[in-house]
């Protein structure tokens, strides 16, 4: 028992450690690639090349002034952060970062929470996302939060539509709602040259699901809900020091995740990167490893694809957003996804 | 089935934000003027209250979210039940018939211009 | 193994508790905060039931929409007048009687009729699979009927958004 206990929690520690520290990396890239795009220098002074920058900001969150309007709703203002981050943080409980592995003759998975729920926990728990939104923007009771807050939550309804016509035809495609399943199959090739791919199999599908993956963890273009031009901050306009902080910790989360099941869905997921088998070759036991490696790689070139796009695409405008994801990804979700079936009925036949 | 991985995970999950404000609300400094509880209205006094009526477009968003929702989760168990399926055909059948409402559905709803937001 | 019945009992304390406080809590946005937790316990209860399809959609249909449009519909409204509403005392506990009334005679219905199916121990091993056969193969008809509801529902919505009330 307590084996299965110490179990549990070193996974946990593990997969928390992972998004968790990487945020200040991903804060200091984005401010680096920020200036690197805009031919400015950005923050360099703290540390070499600036890195030691995110710490600095961890400590200046920390000996903050902590305001708590008079005007708020107590309890409610408190939770809504850590409650964003608890929501946020959920999702990782699902996702694999290598593949299963034995211990003795015990087999062990990677995941925290084994459920036999596969993709469908990752995907539920996502879908709470939204309530720590809106009880921020309900609890500080401004206008702008509020405001702010429906929309968010509006935006990121409307765009799990599409993810979800996406997911699917991938479903239909592997025939199986396990992560591991999924890997497996991209790890085979097609015709022999390329990899089998999710992107390959479901082009379109990749692109709605990156769409809806910039909508749903409300990113530049679609950060809406804190168009400072209309909202100045949206739904944590009311919120300062580390209850502030929590709830950019939740976005960067949020992002990892949604990076992590793209990856996995459409990119091989923790299959090694070419160059890597060799290695496999003359050190068996470092795949697992090497593993984890190559799906951190890949969340990362996804983090920076992030950064990449939020300084070269304007912000859209509100009926514009709604209007690309009502009326352009919903129909070609759907139509993509009665396209796949039929092919692949035809095909099969 | 066993719930408890998923309890400890979220326990320490809940625990990290927690945490984390203790701190800072130990070692953060006190507001010591009265001016930074007031509502923050870009610096002016506050228009009106919050509690207003909003738009009935988010209204409308939400509820068919949820009706489509539904029908996209009824087709989850058919991918997933499709290539072990015996009878093909029917499944075919179904899935087209059930697409074909839904897509009913959906012109419905545009050509109604509920999914407008401009005026 | 680490699972007792304690994380049963603790599953339907925790189900139970957000029940109650969705009755009695006086404000409706708190009231719908607990909404959600009530599904979400809900969702652990049928999980450790062993129906994980179940617990999905109990998640994301009945957690990530329903309880969402609940709490949306709260905040869009001008709360604030609503508060003024108050039933009176003797409506209430009429409302109230009647309630448990029926909650009491739907349940000895249900429990004379079904006596076989109110097994305490958990599922057999269904894979989602068998279930999902039964759903595509024996319910065919059924299934294909509640598209054709959601399709009455989607038009009634926009029929109701439609309406414009005379000033």
């Amino acid at each position: 028992m307590l084996d299965e206990f110490l179990e549990i929690l070193i996974k946990t520690v593990v997969i928390l450690a992972i998004p968790l520290g990487s945020i200040p990396l991903i804060l200091q890239m984005e401010r680096r690639g920020a200036a690197w795009i805009q031919k400015r220098v950005g923050p360099n002074r703290v540390g070499p090349y600036g890195l030691f920058q995110p710490l600095a900001d961890v400590f200046k969150f920390l000996f903050k002034e902590e305001v708590v309007p008079s005007h708020v709703k107590k309890f409610f203002y408190i939770i809504a952060p850590i409650l964003s981050l608890l929501m946020a943080l959920l999702p990782l409980a699902g996702l694999p970062l290598c593949a299963p592995f034995f211990i003795g003759d015990q087999k062990v998975y990677p995941e925290v929470f084994r459920s036999g729920l596969g993709i469908f926990y990752v995907f539920a728990a996502t879908a709470l996302g939204p309530y720590g939104i809106l009880l921020a923007g309900w609890a500080s009771n401004n206008k702008f939060s509020m405001l702010g807050a429906l929309r968010a939550c509006a935006q990121m309804i409307s765009y799990e539509l599409a993810i979800s016509t996406t997911i699917v035809a991938i479903f239909f495609i592997y025939g199986s709602s396990d992560l591991h399943v999924m890997v497996e199959k991209q790890n085979e090739s097609l015709y022999g040259i390329i990899p089998a791919w999710g992107v390959f199999l479901q082009p379109v599908g990749c692109v709605l699901f990156l769409v809806g993956i910039f909508a749903e963890s409300n990113r530049l273009p679609f950060d809406l809900a804190e168009g400072e031009s209309e909202l100045v901050a949206g739904y944590h306009v009311e919120y300062s020091s580390m209850k502030f902080a929590l709830f950019y910790m939740a976005e960067y989360v949020h992002m990892i995740i949604l990076s992590t099941l793209f990856v996995t869905i459409f990119f091989g997921g923790y299959g090694l990167l070419p160059g890597m088998g060799f290695v496999v070759e003359n050190l068996p036991s470092s795949i697992y490893f090497l593993q984890a490696i190559s799906l951190i790689s890949k969340v990362a070139i996804m983090m920076w694809f992030f950064v990449w796009v939020r300084w070269s695409i304007p912000r859209f405008r509100y009926d514009q957003l709604m209007n690309l994801g009502w009326k352009t990804l919903l129909p070609i979700g759907l139509v993509n996804l009665l396209v796949t079936v039929i092919v692949i009925y035809l095909r099969s036949n | 089935m066993s719930l408890f991985p998923f309890v400890v995970f979220s326990v320490i999950s809940l625990s990290i934000g927690l945490v984390l404000i203790l701190i800072s609300n130990i070692l953060g400094t006190k507001p010591k003027t009265k001016r930074l509880h007031d509502i923050y209205e870009s610096g002016m006094d506050p228009v009106g209250s919050a509690t207003k009526r909003y738009d009935i477009k988010f209204y409308l968003t939400a509820i068919l979210f949820l009706l489509f929702d539904v029908e996209i989760v009824f087709l989850f168990p058919w991918a997933l039940s499709y290539q072990s399926s015996s009878i093909k055909p029917l499944m075919l059948a179904e899935f087209v018939f059930f697409m074909f409402v839904l897509i009913v559905g959906y012109l419905f709803v545009l050509l109604s211009k509920s999914l407008d937001w401009e005026e | 193994m680490l699972d007792t019945n304690l994380t049963d009992v603790s599953l339907c304390l925790f189900a139970a508790v957000f029940a109650v406080v969705v009755v009695f809590n006086k404000n409706p946005v708190v009231a719908a905060f607990s909404l959600l937790l009530m599904f979400i316990g809900f969702g652990g209860i049928y999980f450790r039931l062993g129906s994980v399809f179940l617990t999905t959609i109990q998640i994301l249909v009945y957690a990530g929409a329903i309880a969402i449009l609940f709490v949306f519909v709260l905040m869009l409204m001008n709360l604030e007048e609503t508060k003024t509403f108050i039933p009176t005392k003797n409506f209430s506990l009429f409302a109230g009687i009647v309630a448990i009334l029926a909650m009491f005679g739907i349940l000895t219905i249900i429990i004379f009729n079904n006596t076989d199916y109110l097994a305490t121990d958990k599922l057999p091993e269904v894979s989602m699979n068998t279930l999902f056969t039964k759903l595509f193969e024996t319910y065919l008809v059924p299934f294909e009927l509640s598209t054709l509801l959601l399709l009455g529902a989607t038009v009634a919505v926009v029929f109701i958004s439609k309406k414009r009330i005379p000033q």
